[in-house]
């Protein structure tokens, strides 16, 4: 009777944009792996179909079918029978049923039958396991595949021809299964309130409404960023320097997030997390940087113009977007700053007030950006980079600069780009932004890269066109600006 | 135009509307209410859910700009408050989350520095009362607990006006008594004006002086709340006496057996409309919450 | 020291009225007796001082009350620890005006209505 509600639970249970996205990914890995199927002619034509139908088949389990977990759960804590049974049973089926077109593939080559098999299952266990354990878990995802070659070449862990590979596979396997069992149990018995943090599983997270539709990107408000942050995450604010006499430092505490003036000692706890958090990837890069060149000045020095031109470029936009995110979370709400702020008195006449607030909320950013244009046009002139690297370098952080402050003006002004704009505005930098990424690391070599006009060319004109979006959206900014008769009123 | 305007509003009410219409998008919630609050008064403002009561407080403190009309607090345009007259008003939002990142010590020292006349002792008092921890983060309390931190704040800055939105929604018996106290004897003795929308009515009765009643975007029996009382009452008629119902009534529902209620209200001379006194006709007092489902219902 | 129902029909301060007169009339407040102060009373029950005001304020008007300087309410020496049977007599006037409206709809005789009624006077 149940079963069909388990069946379609996955359906029900996920948003809308993250049912589709699992679904795009699996058929965008579906389609390469037909297409790979059809052109290739290697005798390797089965494993390679069986490998990307895996991975797609990794990223459903993950962020889709393990949503029947979220069924498990409310019928445990609702007391609905049967419906446990029939949610396990669910996950059996859909197992079964992923598993189908790796074994028809498998059937249709006749060689490696059971590694195939083996290989998806490991798929789909691995999925489920990381939407069930804990969500720190998530953050080493990435390195899995870079530790595996890592590991693979120093102990020559067998291939897919090498028959101990079943073996291993099959004892991975295993050990998934029985992890998969007990984070289930444990995810089900545990009441959902006290999974919230980061040791909460993954797969809770995906009833959340910041995953649903453009109010996602505002990321989670202030009040549930809180409540997941153990106690010793927690800001330590510094309010020594608040009150009518500081006003930008006052402005600066009811803004928060990164705004919040902090003690020395609450710096220090604030650094240690964001450094820690950046070792990885920083790591990552240093082992594949590291296989291909081994540990010279030869190394270091493009590696480390690699990374710091890496960290200018993407931190200005990172300043940017974060910041665009945190002051439209802090305007949209009628019950949380706002009031406080409008009808506190000390913070001058409605005009002061105004001027004080934009340049607190777009001063420290911008700061930020000014440092890491400056860094990267004098790394620029150090290794005597072409003179158009320097201009797509210097317009990209212009970019930026400038996407900050329209973006900031149109919220405070009560004219903010709707989630869709915001959105587009925000890909729309990133990807142009991620075409010159490469170009701190080519200004490294003998012989400085000089990029083809026609790519020059593209990018500029890609600028141009996000240059005339942002004129309009600064001018509506500015017209609203003017008429508006104080700042702190929500948006919408 | 402005000034007309401007005279007719009364230099001294601490909070005035008037012809205040606003809406959102498909309709339009507040249709043209004036309103005035006489110094030392507590007027409740009932009305059902989305009746628009929040809408109405927010305008009425400039927190958003109305389509049409004008609001004043002291006598100033309520968008563009001096500071002298922002230190004189509080204001606690419906469910307030300002602030998560301080622990509730650090928003009250935090809030406290702006306010001329802040009692630091009374928040610190205030906070034992009522169990709150002050080292904890505000983000982490529930949502009961972060409306009495924002009341705490309101209350400690003496305010001359206090505006409060659905005050004791999350509050339990005993914090919304303590509260209503403290709202009673505020202006009994200090003489603050306050206003505070609710849809728990016994809470009305106890402290309000004056009710104003939003329905349909409009504001009914505006009047002290004992009058209230005294005036309006249920008149039943049946179903053979229905043609013989007053016209401009309040409220009126038929029944199933074809008998009709209504809301009348007193003439100027003290009686009842005339069909009250028809044989069979029964008139009942009516409590205000049974008056607010005869009209809202 | 009052039952306050603020739910009720009645509105609040006519509440505290008639409770005075009850128990001024039936020898529990005697003449001379302090009240509660106005802001004992609103903050126990947590209702609204100019409610308690002006129930006092009613009160002092009908005699009921006199305003002791620097002591504030208390029983008025007027009034008789026992008010005379006319005066109880009015006290009881409406729930016999409602009593007599329900035999009334029920199309009860007077006799028998009456006669229970004393029974029950009786007991």
């Amino acid at each position: 009777m149940n079963a069909r509600a388990a069946l379609a639970a996955p359906w029900y249970s996920t948003h809308a944009a993250m049912r589709w996205l699992a679904f795009g990914v699996l058929a965008v890995c579906v389609i390469a792996a037909v297409c790979l199927g059809i052109f290739s002619s290697k005798v390797h034509w089965a494993w390679a179909v069986v490998g990307l139908y895996s991975a797609g088949l990794f990223y459903l389990w993950a962020f889709y079918l393990s949503s029947i977990t979220l069924l498990a759960v409310d019928a445990h804590w609702l007391c609905i029978p049967g419906l446990k049974r029939s949610a396990t049973f669910a996950v059996i089926f859909y197992a079964v049923l992923s598993l189908m077109p790796t074994v028809l593939v498998a059937l249709a080559d006749g060689n490696d039958i059971a590694p195939m098999i083996l290989v998806s299952s490991l798929a789909i266990a691995g999925g489920l396991s990381l939407a069930l354990l804990p969500r720190y878990f998530a953050m080493f995802t990435g390195v899995v595949p870079v530790l595996f070659s890592g590991l693979s070449r120093t102990f020559h862990l067998p291939g897919v021809d090498d028959p101990r590979f079943t073996l291993l596979t099959g004892a991975i396997l295993l050990a998934l299964l029985v992890l998969c069992a007990w984070r289930w149990r444990t995810v089900i018995a545990t009441a959902p309130q006290n999974q919230s943090g980061v040791s909460g599983a993954l797969v809770l997270q995906y009833r959340r409404s910041q995953w649903s539709g453009w109010g996602g990107m505002n990321g989670l408000d202030s009040t549930a960023q809180a409540r997941q942050r153990p106690d010793w995450m927690q800001p330590r604010a510094d309010l020594r320097r608040v009150g009518p006499l500081y006003p930008s430092n006052s402005m600066r505490v009811a803004l928060g997030g990164w705004y919040l003036p902090l003690t020395a000692m609450g710096r220090v706890r604030a650094v240690v997390p964001t450094l820690a958090a950046m070792t990885l990837p920083f790591l990552v890069m240093f082992l594949i940087f590291s296989q291909d060149h081994g540990l010279s000045p030869s190394f270091w020095y493009p590696f480390l113009a690699l990374m710091g031109g890496w960290i200018c470029l993407f931190g200005a936009m990172g300043m940017t977007f974060m910041t665009v995110m945190l002051m439209q979370q802090r305007w949209r709400k009628p019950n949380a700053e706002l009031p406080l702020l409008a009808l506190m008195p000390g913070l001058g006449d409605a005009a002061s007030a105004k001027c004080h607030l934009l340049s607190t909320a777009i001063g420290r950013p911008l700061r930020l950006q000014v440092m890491a244009l400056i860094l990267l046009v004098g790394m620029m002139i150090a290794t005597h980079a072409a003179g158009t690297t320097m201009l797509m370098i210097v317009v990209g952080q212009l970019g930026c600069i400038a996407a900050l402050i329209v973006c900031v003006l149109g919220i405070v002004a009560g004219r903010p780009l709707p989630g869709w704009g915001t959105f587009a505005l925000m890909i729309a930098i990133s990807l142009l932004l991620g075409c010159t990424s490469f170009l701190p690391s080519s200004t490294v070599g003998k012989h400085p890269w000089v990029p083809a006009t026609s790519f020059v060319v593209a990018v500029l004109g890609g600028w141009t066109l996000v240059a005339i979006a942002m004129a309009w959206i600064g001018r509506r900014g500015m017209a609203a600006w003017r008429k508006r008769p104080h700042v702190f009123m929500p948006n919408g | 135009m402005n000034a007309v305007l401007r005279s007719i509003s009364d230099d001294d009410a601490p909070l005035a509307v008037q012809g205040l219409t606003h809406g959102y998008g498909d309709g339009a919630v507040l249709n043209g209410i004036d309103l005035s609050l006489s110094p030392g008064s507590v007027l409740g403002l009932i009305g059902r859910n989305g009746a628009g009561k929040s809408t109405l407080i927010r305008a009425m403190v400039g927190l958003l700009k109305p389509h049409t009309g004008t609001a004043w607090v002291f006598g100033e345009p309520a968008l563009a408050l001096s500071d002298r007259a922002k230190a004189r008003i509080a204001y606690v939002p419906q469910q307030p989350e300002a602030l998560a990142w301080l622990t509730s010590q650090q928003m009250l020292d935090y809030v406290g520095r702006f306010y001329p006349a802040w009692d630091a002792r009374f928040a610190k008092d205030m906070l034992h009362a009522w169990d709150i921890q002050p080292n904890r983060v505000l983000g982490k309390l529930s949502p009961g607990e972060r409306q009495r931190v924002d009341l705490i704040r309101a209350l400690a800055s003496q305010p001359q006006l206090l505006v409060l939105d659905e005050p004791a929604a999350a509050l339990d018996p005993v914090a919304r008594r303590d509260l209503l106290r403290e709202i009673a004897l505020r202006a009994g003795e200090a003489g603050t004006t306050v206003l505070f929308s609710t849809h728990i009515v016994s809470d009305l009765e106890r402290v309000a002086s004056d009710i104003a009643f939003l329905h349909n975007g409009k504001l009914l029996l505006q009047c002290p709340v004992d009058d209230t009382k005294e005036r309006f009452a249920r008149l039943w008629l049946p179903a053979h006496m229905s043609a013989a119902a007053p016209s401009n009534t309040l409220g009126q529902r038929r029944h199933a057996d074809g008998s009709l209620s209504l809301v009348v209200e007193r003439q100027a001379d003290g009686r009842w409309p005339e069909a009250a006194y028809l044989p069979g006709a029964r008139v009942d007092a009516l409590g205000l919450e049974d008056l607010f489902v005869e009209i809202a219902g | 020291m009052f039952a306050i129902q603020p739910t009720s029909a009645e509105p609040i301060y006519r509440q505290i009225v008639e409770q005075l007169r009850r128990m001024i009339a039936g020898g529990q407040l005697s003449a001379g007796d302090l009240l509660p102060s106005v802001r004992d009373v609103a903050g126990f029950h947590a209702i609204n001082p100019m409610t308690v005001s002006r129930a006092y304020g009613m009160a002092e008007t009908e005699g009921l009350l006199e305003r002791l300087r620097g002591k504030g309410m208390a029983v008025a020496a007027t009034t008789r620890g026992n008010a005379t049977q006319a005066q109880r007599m009015t006290l009881l006037e409406p729930q016999l005006q409602a009593l007599a409206r329900h035999a009334q709809e029920l199309e009860l005789p007077s006799d028998p209505v009456l006669r229970r009624l004393g029974r029950l006077l009786e007991d």
